[in-house]
C-alpha cells in the first residue's frame, strides 16, 4: 500500500506528534490481515435521547422481548442478531452538546491513545486499506446550522469535526460520477488532476514555511485532504450505480425521509463495491427540530422528547418518531442482510459490524447515563448475538474499546483514559 | 425577595466624595451582609450553590439561613486565585476556569459594587462606614493598552464570499457554494477566521473549480484576457496580469512556472483545454481560498500588513469579494498603508450601494433569521404560513436592514424605526393597508397597535418560536444573546426540564410559572422569561393577538440582571425603546460587527475584547451610526500590522503522542499518566521538495527534536526512489523506506536544535 503514495512529493511540515493523520496512517497502518472478525463499521445515529421506560426490553439476557407499540418494538423481528446494551454511562460529560462530543469520542485530547478522533475515524485509520474513500459520513439535514459541537459527531482530531455530506446527489457523485469514462480518458483525467494537486500542495507547503503553529494546523488538515483525494485518484474499482431520487430539497423538512432512504441506499451501496468499509450515517442533530410531518406529527423532535411521563399523549408522539428510526433501522439491517459483499463470500451483515447510537439517556433529564446501544451482526462471528445486557453503569468507553478488539486493533483505552481501561467483559 | 432585589439594584448612589456621610451607613458587617448582600445571593447564587443545587461541591454552599450563609460567604470572601477574588471573579465569569453559571452579576452593575464592598469590609480594606470601594479595577484598563496586537492570520473564503468572488473575477453568477458542506458556524456567524478545508469541501472545491473555468472557456476567454494569438505567452500573460487578481497579490516567478507546466501538461489537447485546467488549477490553490493577513516581519518583531492584504481586507469587509480595480491599483503602488488613502477607500466602499449586501448577511446571521426558509412549522395550525410568506416576511427584514445602513441612521433606529418596506402578502399577515401591489411599499406602523420595529418583524417572530406556539424562551434569549451580548449556560442536568402540559386554560405566563418560582430555574430564567413574555401579543407566525387562548395578553415585561439596561416595558415598543437607549446594547452591536468582520468571537482573549472596546469607541466617536460599527474596524491598528510567529519549529506545544511509524524512538510516555511533564523523546520533520525534473528531485529535510531529551535521531521515509545523492545525513534502504541518520557533528540533537540534511533522488 505503501508504494502508491511513494510518487515524488510526501507532505510538507510532518508533526511526528500532531495532526497529520493521513501521512501516521500511511506510516503505520498494519496490513489488514484479520480472517474473521467484521470487515466494516457502520454507525447509525438518532438524536435527542429516550424515553426509557418505552425503550429497554423485558425479560433474561437470552430471553426478551421489545413489547408492543415501544420504541424499538420494530426490531421484534430482529432480535436474534441483536445485542441490547444498558447501563452504560458517558464518562464526565451530560446533557445534549456534551453528550453529543463524548458519544463516539470519549472526550480524547492530545495524548490519548485516540486523539480525540472519534470511533469511525480511528477505527477506519487501521482498516481502510486502499478502499477509495478512507471512511463516508452520509447526513440527514445535520447541517441547517451549520457545523459545531451540536451538529457533528464524528472527530478526526481534537476539536476537528468531519463534515457529514447532507446531499444524497452529492454523493451519488462522489461514488459514482468517474465510472462512465473510458479507461484512456480516466488515466488522462487522473493524471491532471495528480497535477492540480501536486500544484496545491507546493503552494501549502510554501505558506507553511511563513506561518506560525496555529496557522499550521490549518494548513496542516488541507494537505491531509489533499492526501485523500490524491489517495482517490489512485482507485481504478468500478462500482454499479444504484437509483435515487433526483433533486431532493435538502433542507426541506418534508423530504426528511426521502433523504433518510436515499443515504441508507448509498451506504449500503458504498459498502457493497469496497468504496470504503467505514459508514456512519446521522440523522438530524442533538437538539434536532425535525418535525415527523410525514407520521402526522406536529410538534419538533426536540420539544417531544422533553415530554413528562404524565402526558402519556405527548410520549405517545415521541414513541411514534422513535419508532419510525428503529424502522429505518431495521430497513437497513435487511437490507445489509440481503446485499452480497465485495469481497464474494457472504452478505455484507455478515461481516459488517453495525451500532446504533446515540448522544443521551433519558432526554428529559439531559442525563448520559443509561445511555441506549444497539449492535447489529455477530460481527464477522465474533460476537454472540440475540441478547440484552445490563451492564450496571460502566463507562462506554468500554464499548467503544470492545468494537476497536473486534477490528483487531489493540487499544487499551478510547478517548479519555480516566474512564477507564480495557474492553467489556460480556462482549 | 422581589422588593430586596428592586431597592438594591436602583439608582446608584451617587455619592463621590468619602466625607459625605449618607443618612443610614456604618453598619456591621453581618447587618450589611443582612441588608444587601444576602438578597443578591438569594437571588443569583443559591438555585445552584445549595446544598441540593448543582453546585453543592464548590465552595459556596447556602442555605435558608441568613447568619449561616454569612459565615459561609465571609469565608468566601476571603480567597484569592490567581491574585483576585474568587468571589469576584466567579459571578463574573472572569475567573480563569470560568464559571458555570455564566455571568448572573455584570462587572459594572450595582450588584457587583455591593459585593465588591461587602468583600472589601471583610478583609480589612475598608471600614464599617464606607459606601463605596473599587478594588483592582484599574488592572483592565491597562491590560488592553499591553495587549499585543492581533494575530497574524490565514482566513479560508466563506461560501458566501466564494461566490461573490468568482463573480467579480469572471462575471459569471452562480452559487457553486450551495453544493458546499456546511461550515462551522462560531458564536454565530459562519465565516469564522477557523474555517477550514475538509477532505469533503476539498472534493467540492475541485468540482467547483473545473466548472468555473469550464464556464470561462464556454463564454470565451476573450471575456477575461486579450491576447494576440491564443497560445502559451498569453497563458503567461494570463497568470501576470489575471493571476494577479486571482490571488490578490502578483505572482512571482515561481508561481508563474508552476502553473504554467499546468498548460504545458494539457496543451496536447489545445489551448482553451490547457487553459481550462490551469484556471481550475488556480482556483484550488491556497493563495486564491485563504486571504492572507500575514505581514512582512519588521524590525519590532511585528508584521505589516502589505497594501495587497490590506486592500482585501477592505473589500471583504464592505463588499465581501475580491478587490476592485481602484484597490489593486493603489495595492500596486503600494499606497494603502497610509490612512488617509485608507480612510478615502472606507468612504468610497461604504457609500456604494453594494455595502449595503453586508449589512444584510451579518444582520441575517446575527438574528438568526437564515432559518427562515427551513424553521418547521405546525402546517395544520399555521397553513398561512406558505413558502412565499415565508420569502416576504425575509424580504421584509432585508430590506430593512439594507436601507438602515444605506441610510446611515442613527443605530437605536434600528431598534425603534417603525416605518418598513413589506409587500401585499405580508401587508395581509399583519392586518395593514398596503398601496396594492405586491413590490414593497413603505408602511408607518406607528398608529397600528402591533410595533413595526426589527423586534416585531414576522421574520424573527417565527424563527425565534415554537413549532405550534409563540415561545417567550426563544425571544427572551433571541434578546438576551444577541442585544445584550450574554451567553446563558444551558440548563443543568439530572433536573426535569419538560414543559408543563399544554393545559387549555392557562395562559402562557402561567405555564411558564415554575421557571420563577423554582429556585434551581429562576437563577437563569428570570434573565430570559421576563423579557419574553414582553413578546406575547405575537404568535408563533408573528401576527398580533389580544387573547392568548381564552386569557387577555399580558404583554408587561422586564430586564433583570444586566450590565446596564435594566428596568420594566410593556411589550415589544417600550422593550426597543429600552434597549435602543442602552450603551450596552449598542456596543454588543459593536461586536457582532467585530465578530463578523474579523472571524474571532472569543471574547476571553483580548485580541478580542480589547478590540471591541477600541471599536466601541470609534463607535461612538462616529455618531453612532449604523455603518460606524463597521467603519470602526478600519480605524484599528489591525488593519495595519499584526504579531504572531514566523516558520519556526520551536513550538509545536501540543506535541504530546503515539510516534507514528519509526520517526524516532519510543516517546517514553509516562504511561500511567500521559503527562507531558515526564522525559519525552520527540523528533518534528519537515520535508520540502526543492527540485523536480521530471525523471528525478532533490528535496531537503529538517530534522527538529521537539522532545525535552536529548535525541540521537534515526527518521524513515517511505522513499522507493534511488537515492543518487546524499549530504549530511546516512542512508539505509528498508523495506517500505529508506531510513535516515545523522553524520557525527549532527546526529545526537539536544532539545530545540534541529539540522537539516537533502538527497536527490531518480525516478
Amino acid at each position: 500500500m505503501i508504494t502508491q503514495l511513494t510518487r515524488r512529493k510526501f507532505l510538507g511540515g510532518i508533526g511526528a506528534s500532531m495532526v497529520a493523520p493521513s501521512i501516521a496512517k500511511m506510516l503505520e497502518r498494519p496490513a489488514f490481515s484479520q480472517t474473521s472478525g467484521p470487515r466494516r463499521l457502520l454507525i447509525y445515529f438518532t438524536p435527542n435521547g429516550t424515553v426509557p421506560n418505552r425503550l429497554w426490553p423485558t425479560g433474561t439476557e437470552s430471553n426478551f422481548t421489545f413489547g408492543t407499540n415501544n420504541i424499538w418494538s420494530p426490531l421484534e423481528s430482529i432480535k436474534d442478531d441483536l445485542i441490547v446494551l444498558k447501563g452504560l454511562n458517558f464518562y464526565n460529560a451530560d446533557n445534549h452538546e456534551a453528550g453529543m462530543a463524548a458519544m463516539l469520542t470519549n472526550n480524547g485530547g492530545y495524548g490519548t491513545e485516540t486523539n480525540n478522533q472519534s470511533l469511525d475515524q480511528y477505527i477506519a485509520s487501521y482498516i481502510s486499506g486502499d478502499t477509495t474513500f478512507p471512511s463516508l459520513e452520509f447526513g440527514v439535514q445535520t447541517s441547517a446550522w451549520g457545523g459545531s459541537s451540536q451538529t457533528r459527531m464524528c472527530y478526526s482530531g481534537p476539536d476537528q469535526y468531519v463534515t457529514p455530506d447532507d446531499n444524497p446527489n452529492n454523493v451519488y457523485q462522489r461514488l459514482f460520477g468517474d465510472a462512465l469514462l473510458s479507461d484512456s480518458e480516466a488515466t488522462k483525467l487522473r493524471l491532471r488532476k495528480q497535477l492540480s494537486i501536486d500544484n496545491a500542495r507546493a503552494d501549502l507547503i510554501d505558506l507553511y514555511s511563513r506561518v506560525g503553529t496555529e496557522e499550521r494546523t490549518k494548513l496542516e488538515a488541507h494537505l491531509d485532504s489533499l492526501t485523500d483525494l490524491e489517495n482517490r485518484l489512485l482507485d481504478t474499482g468500478t462500482c454499479t450505480p444504484i437509483q435515487i431520487p433526483e433533486d431532493l430539497s435538502t433542507y426541506n423538512n418534508d423530504s426528511f425521509p426521502l433523504i433518510a432512504e436515499a443515504q441508507l441506499d448509498l451506504a449500503v451501496a458504498a459498502l457493497a463495491c469496497d468504496k470504503t468499509r467505514v459508514a456512519t450515517i446521522q440523522m438530524s442533530h442533538t437538539v434536532g427540530p425535525t418535525v415527523f410531518s410525514w407520521l402526522g406529527l406536529s410538534e419538533g423532535h426536540h420539544s417531544l422528547s422533553h415530554i413528562d411521563d404524565s402526558n402519556p399523549v405527548g410520549i405517545d408522539h415521541y414513541v411514534q418518531a422513535e419508532q419510525w428510526y428503529a424502522e429505518q433501522f431495521l430497513t437497513l439491517v435487511n437490507s445489509l442482510k440481503t446485499t452480497p459483499n465485495p469481497e464474494g463470500d457472504g452478505m455484507l451483515f455478515d461481516d459488517t459490524l453495525v451500532l446504533w447510537a446515540q448522544e443521551l439517556g433519558d432526554g428529559r433529564m439531559h442525563v448520559c447515563t443509561d445511555v441506549p446501544f444497539l449492535i447489529a451482526g455477530s460481527a464477522g462471528g465474533l460476537f454472540q448475538t440475540g441478547r440484552y445486557l445490563e451492564l450496571g453503569g460502566q463507562n462506554h468507553c468500554h464499548l467503544l474499546t470492545s468494537i476497536c478488539h473486534a477490528f483487531g486493533l489493540s487499544n487499551q483505552t478510547f478517548g479519555d483514559p480516566a474512564a477507564g481501561t480495557g474492553g467489556l467483559a460480556s462482549l | 425577595m422581589i422588593l430586596w432585589l428592586m431597592a438594591c439594584s436602583g439608582e446608584k448612589d451617587t455619592n463621590d466624595s468619602p466625607d459625605e456621610v449618607v443618612e443610614t451607613e456604618c453598619l456591621t458587617d453581618e447587618e450589611y451582609f443582612s441588608d444587601t448582600v444576602s438578597p443578591i445571593v438569594q437571588s443569583k447564587c443559591i438555585a445552584c450553590h445549595s446544598g441540593e443545587g448543582i453546585a453543592s461541591e464548590t465552595t459556596l454552599v447556602l442555605s435558608e439561613d441568613t447568619q449561616l450563609n454569612f459565615d459561609t460567604v465571609s469565608e468566601v470572601a476571603t480567597v484569592m486565585e490567581n491574585g483576585q477574588y474568587l468571589l469576584l471573579t466567579k459571578p463574573t465569569n472572569q475567573h480563569t476556569d470560568g464559571h458555570s453559571g455564566g455571568q448572573p452579576i455584570a462587572p459594572s452593575s450595582t450588584d457587583y459594587d455591593d459585593i465588591e464592598l461587602f468583600v472589601a469590609r471583610i478583609n480589612g480594606l475598608v471600614d464599617e462606614c464606607a459606601t463605596d470601594v473599587e478594588i483592582e479595577g484599574e488592572e483592565e484598563e491597562s491590560a488592553c493598552e499591553e495587549a499585543s496586537p492581533a494575530r497574524r492570520v490565514l482566513r479560508r473564503l466563506s461560501h458566501q464570499e466564494y461566490d461573490n468572488t468568482i463573480q467579480d473575477l469572471f462575471g459569471l453568477t452562480g452559487t457553486w457554494s450551495s453544493n458546499f458542506a456546511g461550515d462551522n458556524v462560531s458564536h454565530g456567524f459562519d465565516n469564522a477566521v477557523t474555517l477550514q478545508v475538509s477532505p469533503l469541501l476539498l472534493d467540492q472545491y475541485s468540482n467547483a473549480a473545473t466548472q468555473i473555468a469550464d464556464d470561462i472557456l464556454t463564454q470565451g476567454i476573450q471575456n477575461q484576457i486579450q491576447c494576440g494569438t491564443w497560445n502559451r505567452d498569453c497563458a503567461e500573460q494570463f497568470l501576470s496580469d489575471k493571476g494577479t487578481e486571482i490571488f490578490r497579490r502578483p505572482l512571482s516567478e515561481a508561481d508563474i512556472e508552476r502553473y504554467l507546466s499546468m498548460y504545458d501538461f494539457v496543451e496536447e489537447d489545445g489551448f482553451d483545454d490547457a487553459m481550462k485546467w490551469m484556471i481550475a488549477s488556480l482556483l484550488q490553490s491556497p493563495h486564491f481560498l485563504y486571504r492572507s493577513e500575514l505581514g512582512v516581519e519588521d524590525d519590532d518583531g511585528l508584521f505589516g500588513l502589505t497594501s495587497w492584504e490590506i486592500a482585501t481586507e477592505l473589500s471583504y469587509l464592505f463588499w465581501q469579494s475580491t478587490p476592485d480595480g481602484e484597490l489593486l491599483e493603489l495595492a500596486a503602488e503600494d499606497l494603502l498603508r497610509d490612512s488617509t488613502i485608507v480612510s478615502e477607500q472606507v468612504e468610497r466602499l461604504a457609500s456604494s450601494s453594494r455595502s449595503s449586501e453586508v449589512m444584510v448577511e451579518m444582520g441575517m446571521q446575527w438574528l438568526g433569521v437564515r432559518g427562515l426558509e427551513f424553521v418547521a412549522k405546525d402546517s395544520t395550525l399555521y397553513p398561512e404560513l406558505t413558502d412565499e410568506l415565508r420569502d416576504s416576511m425575509s424580504m421584509e427584514t432585508e430590506s430593512f436592514l439594507a436601507t438602515s445602513f444605506q441610510e446611515d441612521v442613527p443605530f437605536s433606529l434600528l431598534l425603534t424605526d417603525q416605518s418598513t418596506r413589506i409587500d401585499t402578502a405580508l401587508a395581509n399577515h399583519y392586518g395593514v393597508q398596503h398601496e396594492g401591489t405586491t413590490e414593497l411599499a413603505t408602511v408607518d406602523f406607528s398608529t397600528e397597535d402591533r410595533f413595526g420595529g426589527l423586534l416585531g418583524h414576522a421574520s424573527l417572530l417565527t424563527v425565534h418560536a415554537l413549532p405550534s406556539s409563540s415561545s417567550p424562551i426563544h425571544r427572551g434569549l433571541l434578546v438576551r444573546e444577541h442585544f445584550l451580548c450574554q451567553e446563558l449556560p444551558p440548563p443543568p442536568a439530572n433536573l426535569n426540564t419538560s414543559p408543563p402540559e399544554v393545559d387549555p386554560d392557562s395562559s402562557t405566563r402561567e405555564r411558564y410559572e415554575q421557571h420563577s418560582s423554582d429556585a434551581a430555574c429562576s437563577g437563569c430564567h428570570d434573565q430570559i422569561d421576563p423579557i419574553g413574555f414582553g413578546f406575547e401579543h405575537y404568535d408563533g407566525i408573528g401576527r398580533w393577538r389580544t387573547l392568548d387562548g381564552i386569557h387577555s395578553v399580558d404583554a408587561s415585561g422586564a430586564i433583570l440582571n444586566s450590565d446596564q439596561s435594566d428596568g420594566t416595558f410593556y411589550g415589544v415598543e417600550e422593550l426597543s425603546s429600552l434597549l435602543a437607549d442602552s450603551s450596552e446594547v449598542s456596543s454588543c452591536y459593536v461586536q457582532q460587527w467585530f465578530v463578523y468582520g474579523t472571524g474571532q468571537g472569543d471574547m476571553e482573549i483580548p485580541e478580542v475584547s480589547c478590540g471591541v472596546e477600541a471599536a466601541t469607541e470609534e463607535f461612538v466617536a462616529q455618531g453612532s451610526t449604523v455603518q460606524s460599527a463597521l467603519k470602526s474596524l478600519t480605524l484599528l491598528d489591525r488593519i495595519y500590522i499584526r504579531s504572531g510567529e514566523t516558520g519556526e519549529m520551536d513550538t509545536f506545544a501540543q506535541g504530546v503522542g503515539s510516534d507514528p511509524g519509526g520517526e524516532g524512538e519510543d516517546t517514553g510516555l509516562d504511561p500511567d499518566t500521559g503527562s507531558p511533564e515526564t522525559p519525552l523523546e520527540e523528533l518534528t520533520v519537515q520535508v520540502i521538495e526543492n527540485s523536480n525534473w521530471g525523471t528525478g528531485y532533490c528535496s531537503s529535510v529538517t530534522v527538529a527534536n521537539t522532545g525535552t531529551v536529548e535525541n540521537t535521531w534515526m527518521i524513515e521515509l517511505p522513499i522507493v526512489d534511488t537515492i543518487t545523492s546524499l549530504w549530511s545525513a546516512n542512508s539505509v534502504v528498508v523495506s517500505g523506506g529508506i531510513q535516515f541518520t545523522g553524520v557525527d557533528w549532527n546526529a545526537t540533537l539536544q532539545p530545540n536544535q534541529s539540522t537539516e540534511f537533502g538527497f536527490c533522488a531518480s525516478l
